[in-house]
């Protein structure tokens, strides 16, 4: 065995438990009829999942596209950063903050650009959703 | 049907749904030439936008979309050599080398008339068997709808030979998520961790715009640097003697259109298989089957005959049995459901003009593609240029806003913000993501199938066997199976010996 399968085992791993946790509460907390679909469901896809790490156990070291995982965690960061900041700044805000970061800092931007790009999208979804559409868009905690 | 026909084409022809049309085609356009985007994240990023539109009104700008994907996907395949959609692959094989031979005008004016030929066949093929699905709709009953839905997932599962394993562990993972939610058929909430936003389900919308759109985009923006690099060999002489060639050879037409429909029909199976299918059939019917790879003109119209054709295939399950055929149909039936419009018999009773309004915008779409696909060449190649971390952050910010203007609901942003990043590690780790919304979608139609046949049969399992339908079903799913498992037991035996 080789370290490659143990990376490829995490993700298999955690749908594992998943799934186990999904199936252990359609045990308890269901009654026998309606938890018949459910609960055979989460014990397939375990079986299925159990499977697979069989198969991961005997597999060779496979060349993978090679992935920046600092970028990755970033990106994932970012999005979850935009998320948190819309839920306290609100929609209009956080996308205009979040599109001048993006565009200078992981796109390399000056602000020369990253300015109009963030300003013109921001007023964009503003005139399309407020104006046009009258749709509120989210406030944020702060601002509600 | 012919009143109906014509007070579709009315209402296709209004100005505002043209200038729909003309929107979305466009966006299809741009979308299709980015390569990786395509027509399910173009559908998906507009489908909120569709919300408190006219029905007409968004089945021309889904039916635009539709429409143009194909052609700037095949845009460029032919001068990058990077397909922008999946299905435009097959075009990449013998259009790049004529495009290195300095024939990209020819290819690209191939396929700007094979295209809309085969969407047109498709289409005049799916007005002939509307009416016929109607009938062999109410066949069905609970039994039968269980059946069907589990012959879409295992189909769609299985659909991807090199992973079966991981197509159905996705498919596994979409229906224990299917069942969150309110119990339709016993009563009572399941899974919704104390959450009441999670009580009527894991809805649809945010949860594609997540997976296709965003997962997407967070994966560009890791990447980095632009899509393309090279549009040098944009020229645009020759385009005449492509549209020749297509009319020379019309048997080709007619055969990819043909592999395209009913390929496209089948749940799961695709556009992309469609187009290599209908590239390698006619590369076996040709007097010289070695020289395709190398700049042939029919290994371009042949691929892209099937190409738009695929989408008028996958329209019927996806209207007769809520089953889609492909993920862009996928996001297509969230646009469905968030008119109102439920899947099923009761469709083509209850819509039957706005089913005619989208077969005549999508026939529309593909003409007008091919127009304004032949106008804009040069521009819509410079779009590849644009840096993915710069694009990625605005798709992201408009697809978030775009979610939270459905239902004005905080909930619906952080779930799709959780589907992007699933399906960007889905991406990362090799897992299909279709099987996963197929099986999200199908989920509620096969348990409450199950739930609804078990009851009318008390209990006994012997009511899937009780019509010829439910028999054809079962030796369907057997025989999915079977299909998909036979070479991998083969492949396991030749290995052995």
């Amino acid at each position: 065995m080789n370290h490659r399968p143990l990376v490829n085992l995490l993700p298999i791993v955690a749908v594992m438990l998943f799934a186990a946790g999904y199936s252990i509460v359609a045990m308890l907390t269901l009654e026998p009829v309606p938890r018949r679909v459910p609960l055979v469901t989460g014990l397939v896809t375990l079986l299925l999942l159990g499977v697979e790490v069989g198969k991961q156990f005997k597999a060779t070291a496979v060349q993978q596209e090679t992935v920046d995982v600092p970028r990755e965690l970033i990106a994932i960061l970012s999005v979850a950063g935009l998320v948190a900041g819309i839920w306290l700044l609100g929609l209009l805000l956080t996308i205009a903050v979040y599109l001048l970061l993006s565009i200078t800092c992981q796109g390399r931007q000056s602000a020369r650009v990253a300015v109009p790009v963030a300003g013109l999208t921001t007023l964009g979804i503003y005139l399309v959703f407020e104006v046009m559409l009258d749709s509120p868009l989210f406030p944020g905690l702060l601002f509600d | 049907m012919p009143e109906l026909l014509a007070q579709a084409a009315l209402a296709v022809l209004a100005p505002q749904s043209l200038m729909f049309l003309l929107g979305g085609v466009l966006f299809g356009l741009v979308f299709g030439v980015i390569p990786g985007l395509g027509g399910t994240t173009a559908l998906a990023i507009l489908l909120p936008l569709t919300f408190g539109m006219e029905v007409t009104h968004a089945f021309a700008m889904a039916g635009g979309i539709m429409g143009a994907v194909a052609m700037g996907g095949s845009i460029s395949a032919i001068l990058l050599n990077a397909p922008g959609t999946a299905p435009s692959a097959a075009t990449c094989l013998d259009g790049y080398p004529l495009a290195r031979q300095g024939r990209a005008a020819e290819a690209i004016g191939a396929v700007a008339t094979a295209s809309p030929l085969g969407g047109l066949f498709g289409v005049i093929t799916l007005l002939l068997v509307l009416p016929l699905a109607r009938d062999i709709v109410l066949l069905f009953g609970p039994p039968e709808f269980f059946l069907i839905a589990v012959f879409g997932i295992v189909s769609v599962a299985l659909s991807d030979g090199s992973k079966l394993l991981r197509g159905l562990i996705a498919g596994g993972v979409g229906l224990m998520l299917s069942f969150v939610g309110y119990d339709t058929v016993h009563g009572g909430v399941r899974f919704t961790v104390g959450s009441e936003y999670l009580w009527d389900g894991i809805p649809l919308i945010p949860a594609l715009v997540g997976l296709f759109g965003m997962a997407e985009m967070i994966g560009l923006s890791i990447k980095g640097g632009s899509v393309a690099a090279d549009t040098d060999s944009v020229r645009l002489r020759g385009v005449a003697a492509g549209i020749r060639a297509t009319f020379r050879n019309w048997r080709i037409v007619g055969r990819g259109s043909l592999i395209g429909t009913l390929v496209g029909a089948i749940p799961g199976v695709g556009g992309t298989v469609a187009t290599f299918i209908a590239y390698s059939t006619t590369r076996k019917a040709d007097r010289d089957p070695e020289s395709f790879g190398t700049g042939r003109i029919e290994g371009v119209i042949a691929p892209e005959s099937a190409n738009n054709a695929k989408d008028s295939g996958a329209l019927l399950p996806t209207l007769a049995f809520g089953i889609p055929g492909s993920a862009e149909m996928a996001v297509f039936l969230g646009i469905l459901l968030l008119h109102g419009m439920q899947p099923g018999p009761a469709i083509f009773a209850d819509n039957e003009q706005d089913i005619y309004a989208l077969v005549i915008a999508l026939t529309l779409a593909a003409v007008l593609a091919s127009v304004i696909g032949l106008l804009t060449v040069r521009w819509l190649a410079a779009i590849t240029l644009v840096r993915g971390r710069v694009l990625a952050p605005i798709v992201i910010a408009v697809s978030l806003v775009g979610v939270y203007a459905i239902e004005l609901r905080y909930g619906d942003i952080v779930l799709a913000a959780i589907f992007g990043v699933l399906g960007h590690l889905m991406i990362r780790h090799d897992f299909p993501r279709l099987p996963l919304v197929i099986a999200l979608i199908l989920g509620e139609t096969a348990e409450r199938g199950f739930q609804q046949a078990m009851m009318i049969g008390r209990g006994d399992p012997a009511i899937f066997l009780h019509s010829p339908t439910s028999i054809i079903l079962l030796l369907l799913i057997i025989a999915s199976l079977g299909w998909s498992l036979l070479p991998m037991w083969r492949r396991r035996r030749r290995h052995q010996a």
